[in-house]
């Protein structure tokens, strides 16, 4: 019997992978349309830097011991209520920039006849990774103190480090001056 | 009377498949897709005369004919990997290891099986055997489409009612082959009608999807993707991008 529920299970397998086949043109022309209505293959509104230094700062512990030391219960239900919604927001668009980069990845890799299918398997692993790294945060954001995701940040950018660092063709590691020590 | 329905509409269906084909020079495009249909409408004629003159050779000679087309039909699915990634030498690549890896893992479980026994155990009776061979071309079918969406390749309205018929077909086969193991002659009887009426469904997808060729199955690659399709160069631009992102999310550990 476990082995007709394996083959059933199979069959709708199948027949779902070819739905979402059928479905698939619809969707991969919107996120086309969505790619090219970024600015160099990047979403949103502002450049790279931009968008780093402001994950910084969304993350920032400051802002919130500054708020702390006020002693306004109202200041610091206003200041969650705040931060939660520009980081839904800015996890939202990091979402939506790695989704930009795969699909501006795979519209070039696809004619390469030189194509590395390691490297591709590894870079498919570290989108993934990426995109539950996004998933969690916003997660964790909804239920918990805006602070709270610092501490799987912090572990997610170590493993991160090291899967790029693995990959073939990998970018060095970023100067001290570039990336400054991590407080625990 | 039902039965007879069933027999002659496929019959017509798969001779108007044939004409419409002919006159939009399909055949040519898609040679294992026609030798397939030409094969399946040989062998239901074959076997309507067969079961008349011959009745006991009859479930013998059916799934013989049933291997037999599995064989071409895993043609029908290297063709049309062979003629949708054309034009895209990177996909071609991705696509022929995970196929090898399917085989491979069926050789694996074919070996394994020969070797020490197994839960699923080997074939005993023909639909046994045709519904293992199915489960391969499921996967077959499974990678193909993986391929095709990940990699987003444009595929025309021909190619795209050949796999969905296809995958149809063979995803009917397995659910119906593994009740007729499990349930046995209780399940005979709606066997005997299902499996025709499924396949009918099939051909009206095929007829419909066939019925006009498309003018291009694939697009030309524009001078810019070509430009940028050496792999460790964009694999590079691509870690770079992402090391753009990674340097704003684990911006939650600092500061």
């Amino acid at each position: 019997m476990s082995a007709l529920l394996v083959f059933l299970l199979l069959g709708c397998l199948l027949l779902f992978a070819l739905l979402s086949f059928l479905d698939a043109d619809h969707s991969s022309a919107l996120e086309d349309s969505a790619l090219s209505s970024l600015p160099s293959g990047q979403s949103g509104f502002c450049d790279n830097q931009e968008f780093a230094s402001l994950g910084n700062l969304v993350f920032s512990d400051q802002d919130w011991n500054f708020i702390q030391r006020e002693q306004s219960p109202f200041l610091n239900k206003l200041y969650i209520q705040e931060r939660r919604a520009v980081i839904t927001h800015w996890l939202h668009e990091s979402a939506a920039r790695l989704r930009a980069i795969r699909t501006n990845h795979l519209q070039h890799s696809r004619h390469s006849a030189n194509l590395d299918v390691f490297a591709e398997g590894r870079l498919f692993l570290l989108f993934l990774y990426l995109a539950f790294l996004c998933w969690s945060l916003l997660l964790i954001v909804r239920f918990s103190h805006p602070s709270t995701p610092r501490a799987l940040a912090l572990h997610f950018q170590s493993a991160v480090s090291k899967l790029l660092s693995s990959a073939p063709g990998a970018l060095a590691p970023a100067s001290a001056d570039q990336h400054p020590p991590l407080s625990p | 009377m039902l039965t007879h329905i069933i027999l002659w509409g496929g019959v017509l269906l798969e001779f108007l498949l044939l004409w419409r084909g002919f006159r939009g020079k399909l055949l040519r495009q898609l040679p294992f897709f026609y030798a397939y249909v030409s094969f399946v409408l040989l062998e239901s004629l074959s076997l309507h005369s067969l079961y008349w003159s011959a009745p006991q050779e009859y479930a013998r000679a059916y799934w013989i004919g049933q291997v037999t087309a599995l064989l071409l039909g895993s043609l029908v699915l290297f063709e049309i990997y062979r003629v949708a990634l054309r034009q895209y030498p990177g996909t071609a690549r991705v696509a022929r290891n995970l196929l090898l890896l399917v085989f491979a893992l069926a050789f694996a479980k074919v070996l394994v099986n020969y070797s020490y026994g197994s839960v699923l155990g080997p074939a005993k009776t023909y639909e046994e055997l045709e519904r293992n061979l199915r489960v391969v071309q499921a996967f077959a079918v499974l990678a193909i489409i993986i391929v095709f969406v990940v990699y987003n390749i444009p595929r025309g309205r021909n190619l795209k009612g050949i796999l969905a018929g296809y995958g149809l077909f063979v995803a009917s086969r397995i659910v119906q082959l593994s009740l007729l193991s499990q349930l046995g002659s209780s399940f005979e009887r709606v066997f005997l009608y299902l499996e025709p009426f499924v396949y009918l469904i099939v051909l009206c997808i095929w007829t419909a999807a066939l019925w006009s060729p498309v003018a291009e199955l694939s697009q030309s690659p524009s001078p810019l993707e070509i430009a940028d399709a050496d792999h460790p160069a964009l694999v590079s631009r691509t870690q770079q991008d992402l090391q753009n992102i990674q340097l704003g999310l684990p911006g939650a550990a600092r500061r």
